[in-house]
């Protein structure tokens, strides 16, 4: 008995350590930003909350597929601008996000306040389903992307664009694909990775602007040149930086960001149209802090919640905020980039993740 | 004893009706979604999936993985087990610990683990061979195979057919044995024609349960053979799942029923086979059999385990900590290359602690309510004369057999409200997984403490004018105390590192860690994924180490 009496309090002891990790995480951000109440005033938040300056309050779930390591570097922004409130995120693969909504859906509960997920035409079908809260931000003019002009559904927030990247130890730069058309070429043979549309948004949108481009064959031409799928973007990024494979089908932000860091990767625009994917914020109709949710969403518009994108690796969806660093700038690639037509993938997704599994699986 | 309203059936019919909702129901309910399409039957569903290629090819991959990796498994721990438990091996004790290591890395990190040390082109494992024989430019090994899949499938899962094994052969009457020996036949002819035959029902037993196990296994599936674009059963399912559609959903579902069949059915031959046999197996006494000497073997054998244990236990370990360390992944493993920096982000990060405490707390209660329920259905089997008391105690087995995932897909499918319960996508859906699936363990630590509970002990108890209630809190429990600890922990400890559940079943407000962890490997980061698996690792340790301790000795994974 006294075995068990001392289990049991190692236990107790454990959770309390537990609970106080997190919790001395929380307040530790929070003392940190006590100091400086309303220090920046970019939320223009002209609500009815009494808080006044101090900005809404309560509490804000966000459902997002932006990586933790922006998420941490954004959070002490955010918190600098609503000190009085309690923001959560809940952090997965766009498709893994949105198959999670589902489910919520279905059930009736949905969890999330606001949605930041990478593809544009999941809010297209959000839309559809009425489960969008109009909010036309005092930012929305200025927002040079694709946006809901009719009913202020949803409005582009960051700009994605995926490329293709290559290992600088293992291709020369006058060997590396110029197009994405190329890379069926057995130049390539088992050194493609590319990344999987069932968790990323992002992939969901290339994987339907390809397969519309070049049909399905493109695929499976992929498949038989070796080309393996490597998980989301990040786990994606890391097979290519340890040069497990040589050339990636991936995100821009992800190479800008290793490269940075001094890994061996270098970016190609392909020349037969960068994939650019201008990623929505959307307002849940079922939030139950809709003040707090338009403030948020007005932040992340104005130029310091762009700045923090950019910081992110992401291009503005403004043009008066530069691009990232060691980017092109979107200008000299949006001419010529893939066309998407959002409105048609939105009832399609189902049926392009269905296919690609389809193909790939064996 | 006839059925009455005391406290006594009362509790036992909870206990049953608790798993009768939680476990059958939704097993129950999967199989008629199966069949059932717009509430008609038809078999359409199953045409339309199986007439799928890939899904072919996936039935097909899984027979082929499980069944090389049961072949293959066995084939190795027959001699392992017969050179622990029959020869005069050194340091045996301390080989068979380590032999079996693997059973307490959980698959997923395991396979982490080899990814990083044996794939083709940067595994440290290649590296290290390209370094001593500068002739070989590629590979040479390739974990992204089949055959590395299964290597990996069977270094996890062969500890069930060894652990069979060796039970079978302490079991078995060494007087048998020695009787040949004596005349005349020589060790290996006694090991031919004495020991392999009546060990035959252990070795087939632990050969089909690794079948099962692996058949119904998604981590190291997904984690090698994902990238070696071998999909077997269980990871279609997954995709399905997450490809999100009703018409997905419903293809999961037969996907799902036949993983289910296929895993009742080679278990149920396995029950029946070993009752037909296993009596003269277990006729035997615990004399110590005579050890077999290994002579001049001796040393090199020892040399052989060693090097077992090196490629078992502490080059996985070893590949986890490695890339935890490195700075830039791109420089790969130097000495100049190493920082904590990872280490610091991921114990810093909330999200560590929050899944860490989800799982900490799913499975606590999981634990306990297993070892509950588990404790009167235990009782009902054991202690009572109601008709069909050992159902329950059957029924506990089934759930246990029932492939995770088959398991957690009837669990969305029942407690999405659409039958009044609405748990999915909160805390509890994991409670009730874990609960359900790992109750059997707990019911059958407390089954054989209660066989050993003479009733003259309860019944001075109750004739001492006691209630039922508490007799039960002060003489019975007490006297199979440490046993039910040790039921206890074998509930908690594959809940807390839960992984293919978890994934199907987690949700943004109860993420628990095995799921976190498999995000991080597949999706967000793999470098902090090493770090989280190594932590993981330390935590089931220590979980073992006080495992052994509280039970004092009678349980250990």
């Amino acid at each position: 008995m006294k075995r068990i009496a001392v289990v049991l309090s190692l236990l107790l002891a454990l959770s309390v350590f537990l609970a106080g990790c997190g919790g001395s995480s929380d307040t530790g951000n929070k003392g940190g930003t006590d100091s400086t109440p309303g220090a920046t005033t970019g939320s223009n938040t002209d609500s009815e909350q009494p808080a006044g300056e101090s900005g809404p309050t309560g509490s804000l779930m966000i459902y997002t597929s932006i990586y933790p390591d922006i998420i941490n570097l954004v959070s002490p922004e955010l918190e600098k601008a609503f000190p009085n409130l309690k923001i959560e995120w809940f952090q997965g693969g766009t498709e893994q996000v949105t198959a999670k909504m589902a489910a919520e859906i279905q059930a009736g509960k949905i969890g999330a306040d606001l949605l930041m997920v990478a593809d544009p035409s999941y809010y297209i079908f959000l839309k559809g389903e009425d489960l969008l809260l109009p909010h036309k931000s005092e930012h929305f003019d200025a927002v040079a992307v694709d946006k809901d002009t009719e009913d202020y559904m949803y409005t582009g927030v960051r700009i994605s664009n995926v490329v293709i990247g290559y290992n600088t130890d293992l291709v020369k730069p006058e060997d590396a694909p110029k197009t994405f058309r190329e890379l069926t070429d057995p130049k390539w043979k088992d050194q493609v990775v590319i990344v999987d549309p069932t968790q990323s948004g992002t992939a969901l949108n290339s994987t339907y602007a390809l397969s519309q481009k070049y049909g399905w064959e493109y695929f499976e031409q992929l498949r038989d040149n070796g080309a393996v799928i490597g998980g989301g973007n990040s786990s994606t990024e890391t097979k290519l930086v340890t040069g497990e494979f040589a050339v990636a089908i991936i995100l821009e932000e992800n190479l800008l960001k290793v490269k940075d860091r001094g890994e061996p990767v270098e970016i190609v625009y392909p020349e037969d149209g960068v994939i650019i994917i201008p990623s929505p914020i959307g307002i849940l109709k079922t939030t139950q802090n809709p003040e707090a949710a338009k403030a948020v969403v007005d932040w992340w518009l104005s130029p310091e919640g762009q700045k923090a994108i950019v910081t992110g690796w992401m291009h503005s969806v403004r043009t008066d905020v530069e691009s990232p660093k060691g980017a092109k700038p979107l200008a000299e690639f949006a001419p010529t980039a893939m066309e998407l037509d959002w409105h048609d993938l939105a009832p399609r997704t189902g049926e392009i993740k269905d296919k690609f599994v389809e193909i790939m699986g064996n | 004893m006839r059925l009455r309203f005391d406290t006594k059936s009362v509790a036992i019919a909870l206990a049953v009706a608790v798993l009768l909702l939680f476990g059958i129901f939704p097993i129950v309910l999967l199989v008629i979604n199966a069949f059932v399409v717009d509430g008609q039957f038809s078999v359409n569903n199953f045409r339309e999936v199986y007439a799928s290629k890939s899904n072919l090819m996936a039935v097909w991959n899984t027979v082929k993985a499980a069944g090389l990796t049961m072949i293959i498994g066995t084939v190795m721990s027959f001699p392992l087990a017969w050179l622990v438990g029959r020869t005069d091996l050194p340091f045996k004790n301390v080989f068979r610990t380590l032999i079996v290591t693997p059973y307490m890395i959980p698959p997923f990190v395991g396979a982490i683990a080899w990814g990083y040390l044996a794939n083709p082109r940067i595994g440290y494992l290649n590296q290290w061979i390209r370094a001593l024989f500068p002739a070989i430019e590629q590979g040479p090994i390739n974990i992204y195979s089949m055959g590395g899949m299964v290597w990996v499938l069977v270094l996890f899962y062969f500890p069930f057919s060894f652990l069979s094994i060796s039970r079978a052969l302490e079991k078995m009457d060494p007087s048998l044995e020695e009787a040949a020996r004596i005349s005349g036949a020589s060790p290996l002819r006694v090991l031919r024609d004495i020991t392999l035959p009546l060990t035959a029902p252990a070795i087939a037993a632990g050969a089909l349960l690794v079948f099962v196990a692996v058949a119904s296994a998604f981590g190291v599936p997904s984690i090698i053979g994902g990238q070696a674009r071998l999909q077997v059963v269980t990871t279609r399912i997954i995709s399905y799942v997450y490809v999100g559609t009703p018409e997905a959903m419903h293809e999961a579902t037969a996907l799902a029923v036949v993983l289910l069949a296929l895993s009742v059915v080679v278990l149920w031959f396995s029950n029946w086979y070993l009752a037909k046999r296993e009596y003269f197996t277990l006729a035997g006494k615990s004399t110590r059999p005579t050890l077999v000497e290994l002579g001049r073997w001796k040393w090199p054998m020892v040399v052989l385990f060693t090097l077992i244990c090196i490629v078992f236990a502490v080059l996985p370990v070893m590949a986890l900590v490695m890339t935890s360390l490195v700075k830039t992944m791109g420089r790969g493993f130097a000495f100049n290359n190493l920082s904590l920096d990872v280490w610091k982000s991921v114990l810093q990060d909330a999200v560590t602690w929050r899944t860490l405490r989800t799982s900490l707390y799913a499975s606590v209660l999981a634990a306990t309510g297993g070892t509950l329920v588990g404790l009167l259905i235990a009782y009902l089997k054991v202690k009572t004369q109601i008709r069909f008391r050992t159902i329950p105690d059957f029924l506990a087995t089934f759930t246990n057999a029932t492939p995770g995932i088959v398991l957690a897909l009837g669990l969305i499918i029942a407690f999405s409200g659409k039958y009044g319960l609405n748990l999915y996508g909160t805390f509890w859906i994991l409670v009730v997984a874990y609960f359900v699936r790992h109750l059997s363990y707990a019911v059958r630590q407390a089954a054989a403490a209660l066989e050993q509970v003479h009733p003259s002990l309860e019944e001075a108890a109750l004739s001492s004018g006691a209630g039922w209630a508490r007799v039960f809190k002060d003489v019975t429990i007490p006297l199979i105390g440490p046993s039910l600890v040790g039921g206890w922990f074998l509930v908690f400890m594959p809940s807390f590192y839960e992984l293919t559940m978890s994934v199907m079943l987690y949700s943004s407000r109860a993420t628990p860690v095995g799921y976190h962890l498999y995000h991080l490997n597949s999706y967000a980061s793999p470098q902090s994924a090493a770090v989280l698996s190594v932590l993981i690792l330390i935590l089931v340790l220590i979980g073992n180490l006080l495992m052994r301790w509280a039970s004092r000795g009678k349980v250990s994974l």
